[in-house]
């Protein structure tokens, strides 16, 4: 146990320090989902009436999505550097080493979690500005944390995996794009499950992005008439089966890799 | 038996490979590999590009496991205890294994904690290791500031840090000018006549080779010879002389029937080999005076050895 923990804060505190050091990370990491929000937001918030929704502005809808999408992005950006450490020597390092396995996945994943987590706060932030017209509800702020840490915990293990199976970046980016970017745009997060062709709507069930979003979109009240699915058992529930999995299938990879 | 030979006996082998094969996608990368490194032996794995030695490297450091054989550190076996094994070694990699975007101490630092140190513990252990590699002025310096040879230092340090018991090396002096290079073997060998630790380093170059105190020579996934370096140098018969003439295949010819020595004819001239050369080459002048060019003689090489094993020229 004692290994497990050194190993996970070892390349937890490495992941944070590094994202801190570098500001163009730092910075991209606020401004390109606040780009995407404002310019996709205001450019459907008059043409674009939402079933289920009406009467709310596009861009309070698209909130939620973008706060998945900054998670998203962290846990893209947090694993794609597994590649670029694999290159760079580090990851040989750590590999030689007799850190436990579960504990290279699980420091890989705390950190890609913390960051989502915190970045995601930072952007929910935003509902104190006028140019959101969102509040949490009651218990809102603890959900959100906790369902956005475990939607972190998730994908970057996910991340994880895929990144492991490529020795380049462009490789991973394709995957990113034919993968993880449709598996946002199939949460609900950019338009909602309601009215959608049957085929789409069941893509959408499947996604376990769909049930993050749900918990993350129930952590804020909504005007009246907005119909809201309620966060129940289910969508944590699957939640939780995601990323234990994610994490499981992570570390059986990577235990049976020597590099 | 005494009580020190009965030790002697059973003391496992820091390294002992034992008929090994590996191959990447059916292409034979080693082939019936069998070597053993006696503790606290400098032992140094030599051969040209695509010899094997890296991939040799890896299995020792358990990053690999053999296709076939088997390989053991102190007597412990990867493919049963390799978080063992990998807690017995400190190893430095060609290409370096640093995060360039972290400081000196934090590389320190975080690999400790893959070996379990931490605390004041860890912190005493790299406070004397700073002092030991002289870079404490340098801790808290980003390592992709630091020059190449100061960065290996690190390199070595960081492998030191849990006091292994064997250090493995792959081409620990890739990089590194002539004079940093002697500096680095220095350091080696201060590490392990201090703390007894055993060496085993891969190498492209005769002369850190030389510096082993025993030296497997690879060639094409395959043990060629082991030996101590100078043994094997002694094994050569005798001397060597090298000759460029006018016509090195017609000299070469004449020289053998005459002589009844044998003869190399390679790209830099003729090569011979000869227990008492200084006589055959007193013989070789008076005979061949006006077709030769050029002369030398001297005492054999690992590059002479390394042609004697394997017939080629190591490039």
């Amino acid at each position: 146990m004692k290994a497990i923990a050194l190993t996970t804060l070892a390349l937890v505190s490495r992941e944070v320090r590094i994202f801190y050091r570098a500001r163009s990370r730092v910075v991209g990491a606020f401004l390109q989902p606040f780009v995407f929000w404002v310019l996709i937001g205001s450019g459907f918030n008059a043409s674009l009436n939402l079933a289920g929704a009406e009467g709310l502005k596009y861009s309070d809808y698209f909130f939620p999505g973008i706060l998945l999408m900054v998670i998203l992005f962290t846990a893209i950006f947090s694993t794609i550097t597994v590649i670029d450490d694999r290159k760079q020597g580090f990851l040989k390092g750590v590999l030689a080493s007799p850190a436990p396995r579960i504990g290279i996945v699980l420091g890989k994943v705390g950190g890609g979690t913390l960051l989502g987590t915190l970045q995601g706060l930072l952007f929910a932030a935003l509902i104190c500005t006028p140019l959101v017209g969102l509040e949490l509800r009651g218990d809102g702020l603890v959900r959100l944390t906790v369902g956005m840490a475990g939607l972190a915990a998730g994908l970057t293990a996910l991340g994880l995996l895929i990144a492991w199976q490529f020795d380049s970046i462009q490789g991973y980016h394709a995957i990113m794009s034919v993968a993880l970017f449709p598996m946002w745009i199939f949460s609900g997060a950019v338009f909602p499950v309601a009215g959608t062709p049957a085929w789409m709507a069941v893509v959408m069930k499947v996604n376990p992005l769909t049930y993050g979003l749900v918990i993350i979109r129930d952590a804020f009240e909504w005007p009246d008439g907005v119909v809201v699915e309620a966060a129940g058992p289910a969508p944590w529930c699957w939640l939780a089966v995601f990323g234990v999995v994610a994490v499981v299938v992570a570390t059986v990879r990577i235990s049976g890799d020597g590099e | 038996m005494n009580a020190t030979a009965t030790i002697a006996a059973t003391q496992p082998a820091a390294l002992d490979v034992d008929h090994i094969s590996y191959g990447y996608n059916g292409h034979p990368a080693l082939t019936d590999v069998c070597l053993r490194c006696d503790t606290g032996a400098l032992f140094g794995i030599l051969g040209p590009n695509g010899s094997g030695k890296t991939t040799l490297f890896r299995l020792v450091c358990a990053l690999l496991m053999p296709d076939r054989g088997r390989v053991t550190v102190l007597g412990l076996d990867p493919a049963d205890a390799a978080a063992a094994v990998r807690g017995k070694l400190g190893i430095v990699f060609q290409s370096g294994s640093l995060d360039a975007r972290l400081t000196v101490a934090e590389n320190l630092r975080y690999s400790g904690y893959m070996y379990g140190l931490w605390g004041a513990s860890l912190r005493q252990r790299v406070t004397e290791l700073a002092a030991d590699f002289a870079f404490g002025d340098r801790l808290n310096d980003t390592v992709g500031t630091l020059s190449g040879g100061l960065r290996r230092r690190v390199e070595l340090a960081r492998a030191m840090l849990h006091r292994p018991p064997v250090l493995v090396l792959d081409e620990p002096t890739a990089g590194l000018d002539p004079e940093a290079r002697d500096r680095f073997w220095q350091r080696i060998e201060a590490i392990r006549r201090r703390d007894g630790v055993t060496a085993i380093f891969t190498t492209h170059l005769f002369e850190e080779a030389v510096r082993s105190t025993s030296l497997a020579i690879l060639d094409e996934g395959r043990v060629a010879v082991v030996d101590a370096p100078t043994a094997m140098m002694q094994d050569v018969a005798g001397d060597v002389i090298h000759l460029r003439t006018d016509d090195d295949t017609d000299v070469a010819a004449e020289i053998r029937s005459r002589h009844h020595v044998d003869v190399a004819v390679t790209a830099d001239g003729l090569r011979i080999e000869s227990g008492a050369a200084a006589a055959l080459l007193v013989a070789l002048l008076s005979a061949f005076g006006d077709r030769i060019t050029s002369v030398s003689s001297g005492k054999s090489t690992l590059a002479d050895v390394y042609r004697n094993a394997t017939g080629k020229i190591f490039q």
